[in-house]
């Protein structure tokens, strides 16, 4: 059998009340074949749950998921070469986990809530040569990002609490290889207790960590009372690490960089 | 405020980096131990100050560094640890690690490198 295709989803559901969606796709096919898999599913007003798996090459899966409250719930695998992954969710306590195995891999998790309600994002990618890149954008929640990345990777995560009630931001990020991450915090309300959390760690060579942590100055309110936190360890030879914590009021900046290797250079900057 | 932290980091670099053989070394180390020497070097960079490790050596060595920066000022704290293996040349100067910091936390930090190579060991401090 020259191609073989187990499954080939598309789902799409939509419900007016708080009903449970529930969607599975899973699709394999040879590698000789290439056929590019794809998989949508987009789920709306309900408890959306939403699982994907790929096997083989060009691989693209799109999950996108809007709540009013309710949870949120995606995974997606893709084990092959030129995966590209997209998940959006929006409104809802969302939890996201994309794991990707192949080279020329592109991960893109976008999540929203209106409220404090939990963001919850993993994304896990291995390639043995190139190409790994994640993008994770976490906005007016409770905000948790984990990347963990092994090739030539890149890595890139943004986080912001709400406008309004308590939030904090937390991102882990592990690479190894050569690598790149970029991860920005801010708090968004400046009265409340609120904490960006950060942790960048990186083994191979060239690595380069970039942190920026930040809260929100409104005129006539008074700043918040929280904390920065930046730690950023780096094996390797010719690291490049740059901790930038912005602080307004009572906020504390707490930084710390360890760096193992070669020709290595750290910046630090806190206001 | 450029004029002050320019007076600060010559001061740093000529009148309070400190240079000495390790406490544990032994007498005959000493003597091996000048062959190897550490300095901390602070120099304004625009809008922050550069802190440098750097090694020398009158004879070839290789050993391994560590440099501790600690930082503590009104806009917070921050640690930075740079460690790992060095190779000198005879007579050549190198640069094993850098730090930058802001320009308004030249008077809020402590340095400290410290090499230990096959020739002995070495630290500095600044300020």
């Amino acid at each position: 059998m020259k191609y073989l295709t187990l499954a080939v989803l598309l789902a799409t559901t939509s419900l007016a009340s708080a009903a449970s969606n529930e969607s599975f796709i899973l699709q394999v096919s040879p590698k000789t074949a290439n056929p590019g898999n794809t998989a949508v599913a987009s789920q709306t007003n309900g408890n959306n749950t939403q699982a994907t798996a790929q096997f083989g090459s060009a691989n693209t899966a799109a999950t996108l998921q809007t709540s009013n409250g309710n949870p949120n719930t995606s995974a997606t695998l893709e084990i092959g070469t030129g995966n590209v992954s997209l998940a959006s969710q929006n409104g809802g306590n969302n939890a996201q986990t994309t794991v990707q195995v192949g080279t020329g891999n592109a991960a893109l998790t976008a999540q929203t809530n209106a409220t404090a309600d939990t963001n919850t994002s993993s994304i896990t990618q291995f390639s043995n040569s190139t190409g790994n890149t994640a993008v994770a954008i976490q906005a007016n929640g409770n905000n948790a990002q984990t990347t963990l990345q092994i090739g030539n990777n890149l890595a890139v995560t943004e986080q912001q609490s709400p406008a309004n009630g308590v939030a904090s931001n937390a991102s882990e990020t592990l690479q190894v290889g050569t690598n790149v991450a970029f991860t920005k915090q801010v708090i968004a309300n400046p009265g409340s207790i609120g904490t960006n959390l950060s942790q960048i760690a990186q083994f191979g060579s060239t690595n380069i960590a970039a942190a920026s942590q930040s809260d929100s100055i409104v005129p006539g309110i008074q700043p918040m009372i929280g904390a920065n936190l930046q730690s950023t360890l780096q094996v390797g030879s010719g690291n490049l690490a740059v901790t930038q914590q912005l602080a307004t009021g009572s906020l504390t900046n707490a930084s710390v960089t360890a760096q193992f290797g070669s020709h290595n250079t750290a910046v630090t900057v806190q206001h | 405020m450029r004029t002050a932290l320019i007076k600060g980091a010559i001061l740093a670099v000529l009148g309070f980096v400190v240079c000495c053989p390790r406490a544990d070394a032994t007498p005959e180390k000493v003597e091996r131990i000048m062959a190897i020497g550490c300095r901390i070097d602070v120099v304004a960079d625009h809008e922050a100050i550069r802190i440098e490790a750097v090694a020398s050596s009158r004879e070839d060595v290789s050993g391994h560094y560590r440099l501790d920066l600690q930082k503590i000022s009104a806009s917070g704290t921050s640690s930075n640890i740079q460690s790992g293996n060095f190779n000198l040349e005879a007579n050549r100067e190198e640069v094993l690690s850098t730090t930058f910091l802001g320009a308004s936390d030249a008077d809020h930090f402590q340095a400290r490198l410290v090499l230990d190579s096959s020739s002995g060991s070495v630290s500095c401090v600044s300020p």
